[in-house]
C-alpha cells in the first residue's frame, strides 16, 4: 500500500505528513506512520484542547503533569483523576464501563498511590427506550463487576437521563489514591535502564481490524477481528497489588500504565520525559495471539499491563515481585543514550523517531466563534402552564428518573469495602472517606450540567464547579482541589 | 492473641480485616495463600474479597490453595479457631469445611447494604446490623441435610436480602471451631464508618481463646 | 412439533478469556496440567415448538442472537437437535 494512502487512512492529514517528513528529515516508514496516526490522533494527543487545558490553574498541586494530579494532606498525596470511556460502553456497555474503571484506577496506580474510590457521573437517554435500558443495565452491572472485585469502593456517583444522550451514552468515572509524600513514582526514564512490561499478555484488543490498512498489513486475518476490550478485573487486583510492590523498591525509577494507544504512548511518554532514548525488541512483549505484527503490538489497548523503568540492579528484585503474585511479565528492552525511540524484531531496527516528536503532536486552535444554536436558545420564550395543580406538578418532577434515588445504582457496587466509607451514597451531597493514615474525613463529589453547559458554556462551566464547591461545603468540607472530565463532539467536524 | 489473614490473588478485605483486629490489640499477620504453616497463630480469618476473580465459581479455585489444604490440619489439631468472611465462607463451603453452598443471589444483582442480624448467642443484642456485598450469598444445601444444618445455624437474616435457605447468613460447624458468614464484621469495628456492631465478633472469638 | 435444542457458545477468535486464563492457572499450579488450554463458555438446553425443522431452526437463531448471545463477544453453535 502506498504510504499516502496509508496516513490517509489513518487519519493522518496532509499537513500533519509534511510535519512528521521535515522534522524526520526522511518520509516515515509504514510502521512509524503507525505510531504517528495513535500518538497524533485526537484521543492520545489532545491536539485540539491541550492549547486550552493548559489554562487551567495548577497551583497548589502535587505533580500536574503526570496521569493523576495530587492534593497533599499531610504525610500523604490524594490523587485523583476523572476520565471518559463513552465510545467503548455506547457498543458493549459492560465491558466499555469495566475497563474504564480499569483504565482509571491505572492512572493513580501508576503514581504510586493506592486506589481508595471510585465515582462515577453517568448520562443516559430516555428509560422509555429498550437500547438505553440496556446500556444503563449494562454500564451498572460494568462497573459493579470491575469495582467490586478489586475492592475499590464506588463511594459516590450521579446518573441522568436525557435524549440528548441517546444513541452516545456518557461514563465518566473518577479514582482518587492515596500514596506517602516520598514514595510517588512519575514516569519518566533515565538512560541505562531496563524496560520491563507487567501484566495482562498484549493481544489484538482495541485494534480496529475492519479498518482497510490492519487487512492489507496483518497476516492471519479470518474474521473481522473485534475491537472490544474486555476487562479482567482479577488481573487488575493483582496488578495494583504487585505494582504497589514494585514501587517500593528504590530502583525503580519510572512507571506508566498502558492506557490509550498502549505501550507505544506510555514507553515514548516516558522516554520523553526522561529525556532518554529507547530500544524496544516487540519480540520479547508476552503475548496472547500469534502472528502479530509490530504495529498491533505497539497500539493494542490490551487492558491490566504496566510499564516500568528499572536499574539494572533492582532487576531481580522486581522479577521476585513478579513471580511471587505470578504475573506475566516480560524484559522488553532498554533506555538509552542515544535521545531516539527506536523498535526492533530481533536484530532488525525496524523503527526509530525522536519521541518528543510522537509525545508532543501538534496543538490545534479551535474555532470558538460561537454556534448559531446558542443565540437561538435565549430567544426561546416559556410559557407557564398555570392550569396545573402544585400537586401535579411536584408529582411530575418526581417521578422524573433525574430526581429518584439512585439506590437501585449503588446498591450494586460495593461501597464499604476499604473499611473507610464514612459518609455512603444516598445520603449528603458528597461522600466521605476516612484517611486513617492521617485522622480526618475526605469530602468527594462528581457534578455536571449538561443542559446548563449547552446553553451558556461559560455559565454552565462556571456553575458546575459551585455545584461540586456547594456539595462539599454544605457538608463541612473544606474544598481542597478539583479535576475535571470534558466531554465533547468530535472537533474536527465543522 | 495472633491473628492470621490468608490472602489468596484477587482477596481484597484482607487489609481491612487487618485493621479491625489491631484495633483489638491483635497481632495480624498475612498468610499468602501458598503457605501451609498456619500453626503460629489462635485465629485464622478467610477474608472477603474475588479469589481468583470468582472465576468458575466463588471460592471454586482458591480451595486448592495450600493454605485451605492445611486448614483442614489445623482444624484437626483443634489449634485455633477459623472464620470465613464472605468470600472466605465461600470457600470453607466449597473445601467442604463448612455444609451447604453459596450461590447467586435470587435477585442476581450484587448487593451492598447494611442488613438486620439475630445472633444465635445471648453475648449479642436481639438485633444487630452489619454490612453485606455480594453478588453470590444465597445459601443453599440438600433438603436432607437441612435438618442437621439447622442446629449449626448462628446468624440469620432478619429481611432476607438474597433468597438464603431459612435466611441463614452464618454457620458454626460441628466442631465450633470453624464459623462462616456472608455479613462482615470487620466493616463494622470503626466509630468512623458509623456501625460498630462488628465488635461482638471479635469479642466472641476473644472469649472462644481464652 | 417439539424439539429439544442444546446451544453452546463460545467467545469469539481473539477475544480474551480471563476465567479460562485463571483456571489455566491453578492447574499449573496444583500440577494437574502444565500447559492447559482452557476456554470457558456456556451451554443452553432448550425446548421450543414450530410447525417444522426449518421453522424450529429459525427460531433457535432468532433466540441465540438477541436473547442467548452477546453478539459483539460471542459465536454460538447447535448441538443436539431433536425432534421429541
Amino acid at each position: 500500500m502506498k504510504l499516502a494512502e496509508l496516513y490517509r487512512a489513518l487519519n493522518i492529514s496532509d499537513s500533519e505528513y509534511e510535519q512528521i517528513k521535515s522534522s524526520l528529515g526522511r518520509e516515515p516508514n509504514e510502521l512509524e506512520i503507525y505510531l504517528f496516526s495513535a500518538m497524533w490522533s485526537e484521543h492520545c494527543g489532545y491536539k485540539h484542547s491541550r492549547k486550552y487545558l493548559a489554562r487551567l490553574p495548577k497551583e497548589g498541586s502535587v505533580c500536574s503533569e503526570e496521569n493523576a494530579g495530587g492534593i497533599q494532606i499531610g504525610n500523604h498525596v490524594i490523587f485523583f483523576k476523572v476520565e471518559s470511556h463513552n465510545h467503548p460502553s455506547a457498543i458493549e456497555p459492560f465491558q466499555g464501563a469495566a475497563t474504564g474503571i480499569g483504565g482509571i484506577i491505572r492512572d493513580v496506580l501508576a503514581v504510586g498511590a493506592r486506589p481508595i474510590a471510585l465515582l462515577d457521573s453517568l448520562k443516559f437517554g430516555k428509560l422509555t427506550d429498550h437500547n438505553v435500558k440496556h446500556l444503563f443495565d449494562g454500564v451498572i452491572r460494568g462497573i459493579s463487576f470491575y469495582g467490586n472485585c478489586i475492592g475499590v469502593p464506588t463511594v459516590a456517583g450521579e446518573v441522568g437521563f436525557d435524549d440528548s444522550y441517546t444513541d452516545s451514552p456518557l461514563v465518566n468515572v473518577m479514582a482518587v489514591g492515596i500514596v506517602e509524600k516520598n514514595k510517588i513514582k512519575t514516569s519518566t526514564s533515565a538512560p541505562g535502564n531496563f524496560i520491563v512490561l507487567t501484566g495482562s499478555h498484549t493481544g489484538r484488543d482495541g485494534i480496529h481490524g475492519a479498518s482497510f490498512a490492519s487487512k492489507e498489513l496483518s497476516e492471519s486475518s479470518k474474521e473481522d477481528r473485534p475491537s472490544v476490550q474486555v476487562g479482567d478485573p482479577f488481573m487488575e487486583k493483582i496488578l495494583i497489588e504487585s505494582t504497589i510492590e514494585i514501587l517500593e523498591i528504590p530502583e525503580v525509577i519510572g512507571c506508566q500504565d498502558c492506557g490509550a494507544a498502549g505501550l507505544l504512548s506510555s514507553s515514548s511518554e516516558m522516554a520523553f520525559k526522561g529525556n532518554s532514548g529507547m530500544e524496544l525488541h516487540l519480540d520479547t512483549v508476552h503475548l496472547r495471539e500469534e502472528g502479530m505484527q509490530p504495529w498491533e503490538i505497539m497500539l493494542s489497548e490490551s487492558q491490566e499491563r504496566m510499564v516500568f523503568v528499572v536499574e539494572h540492579s533492582g532487576l531481580e528484585k522486581v522479577l521476585n515481585v513478579v513471580k511471587k503474585y505470578d504475573i506475566p511479565a516480560s524484559v522488553i528492552g532498554k533506555t538509552t543514550d542515544t535521545g531516539l525511540y527506536k523498535l526492533f524484531w530481533g536484530e532488525r531496527e525496524i523503527a526509530s523517531v525522536p519521541p518528543e516528536m510522537l509525545a508532543e503532536g501538534p496543538k490545534y486552535d479551535l474555532d470558538d466563534s460561537e454556534p448559531q444554536y446558542i443565540k437561538e436558545c435565549q430567544n426561546l420564550k416559556f410559557s407557564h402552564n398555570n392550569a396545573l395543580s402544585l400537586e401535579t406538578v411536584i408529582k411530575k418532577m418526581i417521578s422524573d428518573p433525574n430526581f429518584a434515588s439512585k439506590n437501585w445504582v449503588y446498591r450494586q457496587y460495593d461501597h464499604t469495602v476499604g473499611n473507610r466509607t464514612s459518609v455512603k451514597p444516598g445520603v449528603a451531597g458528597a461522600a466521605g472517606i476516612w484517611l486513617f493514615e492521617e485522622g480526618g474525613v475526605l469530602g468527594l463529589t462528581i457534578d455536571s450540567n449538561g443542559r446548563q453547559v449547552f446553553l451558556d458554556p461559560y455559565r454552565g462551566a462556571e456553575n458546575t464547579v459551585w455545584e461540586s464547591y456547594r456539595n462539599l461545603v454544605s457538608c463541612g468540607y473544606t474544598p481542597l482541589g478539583i479535576t475535571n472530565c470534558l466531554n465533547y463532539g468530535n472537533p474536527e467536524k465543522s | 492473641m495472633k491473628a492470621g489473614i490468608v490472602v489468596f490473588p484477587g482477596t481484597n478485605c484482607d487489609r481491612d480485616t487487618k485493621l479491625a483486629c489491631e484495633f483489638f490489640g491483635w497481632q495480624a499477620d498475612y498468610i499468602w495463600h501458598d503457605e501451609s504453616s498456619l500453626h503460629d497463630y489462635d485465629v485464622i480469618f478467610l477474608p472477603g474479597g474475588f479469589s481468583y476473580g470468582d472465576y468458575v465459581s466463588a471460592g471454586g479455585l482458591a480451595k486448592f490453595s495450600p493454605a485451605v489444604l492445611a486448614l483442614k490440619e489445623y482444624v484437626k489439631s483443634k489449634r485455633g479457631f477459623v472464620i470465613g468472611i464472605c468470600n472466605g465462607f465461600q470457600i470453607l463451603c466449597e473445601a467442604g469445611l463448612l455444609p451447604g453452598a453459596l450461590s447467586v443471589n435470587s435477585g442476581t444483582r450484587f448487593v451492598c447494604d447494611l442488613t438486620g442480624l439475630s445472633v444465635n448467642n445471648t453475648k449479642f443484642p436481639g438485633k444487630i446490623n452489619l454490612p453485606i456485598a455480594h453478588g453470590e450469598g444465597r445459601y443453599v444445601a440438600p433438603e436432607n441435610m437441612m435438618k442437621d444444618i439447622n442446629e449449626l445455624v448462628f446468624v440469620k437474616y432478619t429481611d432476607n436480602p438474597n433468597g438464603s435457605t431459612d435466611d441463614i447468613a452464618g454457620l458454626y460447624d460441628r466442631s465450633n471451631k470453624i464459623l462462616g458468614m456472608m455479613p462482615h464484621p470487620e466493616r463494622a469495628v470503626f466509630e468512623e464508618t458509623g456501625n460498630t456492631d462488628g465488635r461482638y465478633f471479635f469479642e466472641l472469638i476473644e472469649a472462644e481463646l481464652r | 412439533m417439539k424439539y429439544m435444542v442444546e446451544v453452546i457458545v463460545t467467545l469469539k477468535d481473539g477475544i480474551r478469556d480471563p476465567q479460562g486464563a485463571a483456571i489455566s492457572t491453578v492447574l499449573k499450579r496444583t500440577g494437574i496440567e502444565e500447559k492447559a488450554e482452557i476456554s470457558a463458555g456456556k451451554f443452553f438446553t432448550l425446548a421450543i415448538s414450530a410447525e417444522n425443522q426449518d421453522a424450529a431452526k429459525e427460531k433457535i437463531n432468532t433466540i441465540c442472537e438477541d436473547v442467548l448471545i452477546n453478539p459483539i463477544l460471542e459465536n454460538y453453535r447447535i448441538g443436539r437437535f431433536d425432534q421429541v
